[in-house]
């Protein structure tokens, strides 16, 4: 069998498991009190399930009904003419004389099952959890199980279910900015409990929810973290402008690339090491600017969920983090949005219902940077002379839409796209005018990189117990620059025109597709299960040429591209055992097809948890995590032409296997905690020292070298949850190395970005419903560079003096402390329009010069000395927002 | 106006940028050792040492060395004379094509030692087609170089060219003409031919381009670059000639120049990190090359 069937056998043996396990899932798929019996209501309906005839009963009076769906099943439709009924004459005539009791239970449910339908020992409640004000589900929302002393967290779509031993049900549910709900009711049968939030009229506190806060089944000790869209908003503005990654840095065991960007290095991983996902759509190079902002606009985003590990079974491909970036659904209730302007950018956001059944909502935002308005006048003015012109501009725009469907309330299509894209171009003009000689020169050179990326996703609860997703996606990234210059020249009757126009374009395309199950078993297991197949397609340059000068022959080159099928199948289990111990036993298999080599995957993922007292958790994890694509770069900041490759059969998969250790503590409003972890990386990559010279066009593989990466820490974490003064601190001690074969000797050395202290915190005062003032403050220990040790003369036929730099060992000098304080103030009012908030602030309000890099260099007295540039001085801020 | 926009960005970056002392690290001193053995021409061999990056100074020349070329069988040809004048070791033995030298330098007053062979290369045949091919206008004439390399298929062979450019400087006093200086200067290289640009080396220096025979070993190859062909004559300067530099390299120097452009390419990248300069002398640094130039001239009227 040659190798390439067995590629075959494989995929299709893939497919077959994926689309199997599809069917499968779709498979699975009288007490009343007399102020209720004598409420009335009119019904108007023509041909109506009975479903739609108990939602409209609902919406009159508020009162819910619960029920199978199959205890419905035989029912007719209905209409009526507007009749009036109450409700003891209405249940009389439809439920009662069709053998169907019900009963009602305090404060306002009505229980519907068939006559001697045995009562179930115990209950599945469950349902969804949504802003009042715009029907929106929100997503980690906290329900706590008051009589069993234990909680839970609805899940990314707002959903929750749990099951209840008693009758007696008491529950409490939170959410950062909302007003706390208690429900408390009798259970007769299951439940389907949909529970809607009123927002806090007094300023959102800043805080961070941290899923370990409530003794949850859904925990995976205290490694995951999920901020809420309004926090990001608030944190750490730049220019005005927040950021969804600079807002993570603030978190223990997260730090930045460098001064202002918001690449992510966590817990000693590379940036290329953590899987972002926007709506479920894997992106790469998700940054602006050269990496100064993310690409996600702050003000569409509803949770960012960064998991550090151990980590959970359906995420994989990626060693180090996963941030899951959730975007809003769009009101329910009407049309409305907001409109910000800052100095950095400005952005528009539009959403609400479609039709006036409101099963339909959408959104839509845009945004765009200011830069090119701002400095651009500055740059060409200075550049420009009487006869050449100089025009440049920067600029970059985020496109976001999304538009939801829902069937029915457990049935729902999800609609996302996203585009987003950086400019840049630069317009060189010359101009000659006189009788004798006429000449017109441009030269244009442009470069261009950004995302697209398109999805859909359907949800479906499928009973009380389980819910199904399961989405396709496509996504993009291209970067690609150009020139075209021209020259006309007329000299007398003669005219001249010569032209050459030089593109070279690089993309990287993902389709893929995955099914997602999590099932309730019963109350002491649960069950996630899924696969996903996602076809990787690189194609690393096209270059085209074109040209009317005569020794410049029009040509296209296409390098080679690279086509890679990552597929795998998960599963997660959540035992819990005994009243204080909860078991998450799991694992992730994939299989990564490449050319002729298959890559297969086992990935096991554990995690306990332990209740040593109702505020003390003990939690411990392990994870594997496997990754088949790289990015090289032998820059240390993200650059938009970064190359990325996928695993062939002479460079191997990174793996990443990661131990954690974690003890929380929670009491009230006050939350702490220790993390300790330990992870070993292998087949890490790094450029070797000295390219091969000799070949020509030399494959990547003979640049690179493959070595082994060590980051091993303890973080600490404290936090203030609610009340007028919130915020959270973290510190983080670590140690990250880096081991190859052929460089610094072979010894180890540290990670280049490794902190050995990293401290950051972040607090918000509410000084009246208005106001509120927040400070974040960030230290962390210099990062390691390399060092020349000696200097040698060189000798060279094209350069009169030349220093050769001897390295010293590798990463062995450690850069100034970075020190860094910020101050925002945001005054909050309500005006005709709606709410409007005005923004100042100041990044870096200490005015401290933290360094961005630091060269070798030579001074004024032509002294050698290290040059330290620092990117970022203090810098003012100002934005305002407005929300109708 | 514009002056104020200048200042605004020079005051910007002035507040952000901050000198530190090298950090003063203790090293052992070591010999560094380059000479290129150029075809038809004595040695000159230039013997310095290292120094720290903290001190300020620049490389000591090592005058008190003995030095010594050696033939292919280990027979000493000749011990060079120090040349205070150039700072440089001198020889009157004139190097072949084709034929293997080895160096060494001796100083027993610091305990140096050290030395390095290499192979002279054989010659190329070359010869310019078309000097005066003109192919962009406007504001930078380009002038091109239309080159055919006969390439010896027994050999593996390394090639650079550069170009120079010979101009009078006319210097001006009161608005009169006074003197005029002869000067001239390497000129930047640019190409889009093939075997150029599917060849890496030409990614890390402007001044000259480094090519391997991969790919046409044994053929004819032809080769067209060129450069921004100068304003031949203005108020400021007048250009007398550009002058081609058609090199064959050894192996060594080849892989020295290739890894010397590429550590000075980054040396101006902050973010990258520092790559090693190759070295073929054992007990301390710098190279033993060798090369047989050829060179041709276009003059300007």
């Amino acid at each position: 069998m040659t190798i390439k069937v067995k590629h075959q056998i494989i995929h299709r043996l893939f497919a077959i498991v994926f689309f199997l396990f599809l069917s499968f899932t779709y498979l699975n798929a009288a007490n009343l009190p007399d102020s209720i019996a004598q409420k009335s209501f009119i019904l108007h309906t023509k041909k109506a399930s009975i479903e739609k005839v108990l939602d409209e009963i609902s919406n009159q009076t508020g009162l819910m009904f619960s029920y199978r769906i199959s205890t419905l099943s035989d029912f007719n439709r209905f209409s009526f003419s507007k009749k009036s009924f109450t409700f003891e004459s209405f249940l009389q005539q439809v439920f009662v004389s069709n053998g169907i009791t019900y009963t009602f239970i305090a404060p306002n449910v009505i229980v519907l099952k068939p006559q001697n339908a045995p009562s179930p020992k115990s209950f599945v409640v469950s349902g969804v959890i949504t802003d009042s004000i715009s029907g929106e589900r929100l997503v980690g929302a906290n329900i706590f199980l008051v009589l069993e002393k234990r909680g839970i967290i609805s899940n990314n779509e707002g959903f929750y279910s749990f099951i209840q031993k008693s009758d007696s049900l008491l529950i409490q549910v939170s959410y950062v900015g909302f007003v706390t709900k208690t429900i408390e009711l009798k259970l007769g049968s299951n439940l389907r409990l949909d529970i809607t939030l009123n927002q806090n009229m007094l300023l959102s506190p800043v805080i961070v929810s941290n899923n370990n806060e409530n003794t949850s089944m859904n925990q995976d000790g205290g490694n995951t973290i999920t901020l809420k869209g309004k926090q990001i908003t608030e944190i750490s503005p730049l220019f005005g402008e927040a950021d969804v990654f600079r807002t993570l840095q603030l978190l223990p065991g997260v730090q930045s690339v460098g001064e202002g960007t918001p690449g992510l290095y966590v817990r000693g991983g590379s940036p290329d090491q953590n899987l972002v996902l926007l709506d479920g759509v894997q992106l790469y190079n998700p940054v602006h600017i050269f990496g100064f902002y993310s690409i996600f606009n702050p003000g569409i985003v509803s949770n960012v969920t960064l998991s550090k590990g151990p980590f959970a079974a359906k995420h994989g491909g990626r060693l180090s983090s996963v941030i899951d970036i959730v975007t809003k659904d769009g009101s329910n209730q009407k049309i409305k949005g907001e409109a910000m302007l800052g100095i950095m950018g400005s952005r528009l956001l539009i959403e609400g219902p479609i039709g006036k059944s409101k099963k339909t909502t959408f959104l839509a935002s845009a945004r765009r940077s200011h830069i090119d308005f701002l400095l651009s006048p500055f740059v060409d003015a200075t550049l420009s002379t009487q006869n050449a012109g100089f025009l440049s501009a920067y600029y970059f725009y985020d496109l976001n839409a999304k538009v939801v469907h829902r069937f029915n309330k457990n049935s729902k299509l999800i609609l996302n796209f996203y585009n987003g894209q950086d400019k840049v171009s630069l317009n060189n003009t010359f101009k000659l005018d006189n009788p004798q000689r006429q000449i017109q020169e441009k030269d244009f050179q442009n470069f261009t990189w950004g995302n697209t990326a398109v999805s859909a996703k359907w949800q479906q609860i499928i009973s009380a117990k389980s819910i199904l997703r399961v989405s396709s996606w496509y996504s993009s990234y291209n970067f690609g620059n150009g020139s075209e210059y021209s020259f006309l020249e007329t000299v007398g009757s003669n005219t001249t025109l010569n032209f050459f126009d030089y593109e070279f374009k690089s993309n990287i395309q993902d389709i893929g597709s995955r099914v997602d199950l999590d099932y309730f078993v019963f109350k002491k297991w649960a069950i996630n299960i899924g696969a996903h197949t996602i076809n990787h397609s690189f194609q690393p340059g096209v270059t085209t040429l074109t040209s009317n000068l005569p020794n410049l022959e029009p040509e296209k080159t296409v390098n080679k591209s690279n086509n890679g099928l990552e597929s795998a199948f998960y599963f997660d289990n959540q035992f819990k055992m005994g009243r204080n111990t909860v078991l998450n036993v799991g694992a992730h298999f994939s299989v990564f097809s490449v050319e002729n080599t298959n890559y297969f995957s086992f990935q096991p993922r554990f995690s306990l948890v332990r209740y040593l007292t109702k505020k003390l958790t003990l939690s411990a994890g392990y994870s594997k995590m496997q990754q088949f694509m790289h990015l090289l770069t032998n820059s240390t900041i993200g650059i938009p032409s970064d190359l990325w490759i996928l695993s062939s059969e002479n460079i191997a998969p990174q793996t990443n296997n990661q131990w954690n250790l974690s003890l929380h503590y929670k009491k009230k409003s006050f939350v702490a905690g220790i993390d300790a972890f330990s992870k070993r990386m292998e087949n890490v990559l790094e450029y070797r020292d000295g390219a091969n010279y000799l070949k020509t066009n030399s494959n990547w593989e003979e640049k690179i070298v493959s070595g082994i990466g060590n980051s091993n820490g303890i973080e600490f974490y404290v936090e203030k949850t609610w009340g007028r003064f919130t915020g959270w601190a973290g510190y983080c001690l670590s140690k990250s190395t880096r081991q190859f074969e052929e460089i610094n000797n072979g010894e180890p050395f540290l990670f280049r970005y490794d902190r050995r202290h990293d401290v950051s915190s972040t607090a918000s005062y509410n000084i009246n419903k208005h106001s509120v003032i927040s400070i974040n403050y960030v230290f962390a220990t210099g990062t390691p560079i390399t060092l020349p040790e000696q200097i040698y003369s060189g000798i060279s036929s094209t350069q009169p003096v030349v220093d050769i730099y001897l390295p010293g060992k590798r990463n062995d000098f450690i850069m100034p402390n970075y020190h860094r304080m910020d101050i925002n103030y945001s005054h909050h009012k309500v005006n005709n329009w709606g709410k409007r908030v005005w923004s100042f602030g100041f990044y870096n309000a200490s005015n401290r010069q933290n360094p961005f890099f630091i060269t070798p260099a030579f001074n004024d007295e032509g002294q050698r000395i290290l040059r330290q540039v620092t990117l970022f001085p203090i810098i003012p801020s100002i934005s305002y927002k407005q929300e109708f | 106006m514009k002056n104020s926009y200048l200042y605004i960005i020079l005051l910007l970056l002035v507040s952000c940028i901050k000198e530190l002392p090298f950090p003063d690290k203790p090293f052992e001193k070591g010999i560094t050792l380059n000479t290129i053995l150029e075809v038809g021409k004595p040695i000159r061999v230039h013997v310095s040492e290292t120094f720290a990056p903290s001190s300020n100074g620049q490389a000591s020349i090592i005058p008190n060395a003995t030095v010594k070329l050696f033939d292919s069988i280990g027979n000493v040809l000749e011990v060079l004379s120090f040349e205070s004048q150039s700072a440089n070791y001198v020889g009157k033995t004139i190097i072949e094509n084709g034929t293997l030298y080895k160096v060494d330098a001796d100083e027993p007053t610091s305990l140096y030692y050290c030395e390095g062979s290499d192979r002279t290369p054989l010659k190329a045949a070359s010869f310019i087609v078309d000097t005066s091919n003109l192919t962009f206008q406007g504001l930078e004439n380009f002038f091109q170089f239309d080159i055919i390399l006969s390439d010896d298929p027994n050999e593996r062979n390394f090639y650079q060219f550069y170009c120079k450019r010979s101009y009078f400087e006319y210097i001006y006093k009161n608005g009169v003409l006074s003197d005029s200086v002869l000067l001239s200067e390497i000129m930047d290289l640019k190409t889009n031919d093939f075997w150029f640009v599917r060849n890496n080396n030409i990614q890390y220096s402007r001044k000259e381009l480094l090519l391997v025979d991969e790919g046409f070993a044994g053929q004819v190859a032809f080769l067209k670059f060129g450069t921004y062909r100068p304003k031949v004559k203005t108020e400021l300067e007048r250009t007398l000639s550009i002058t081609l530099f058609v090199n064959s390299l050894s192996l060594n120097h080849f892989i020295y120049s290739s890894s010397l452009n590429e550590h000075i390419f980054y040396q101006s990248d902050p973010f990258s990190q520092s790559t090693t300069v190759f070295s073929n002398i054992r007990g301390g640094f710098g190279i033993v090359g060798s090369s047989h130039s050829d060179s041709l001239v276009y003059e300007f009227e």
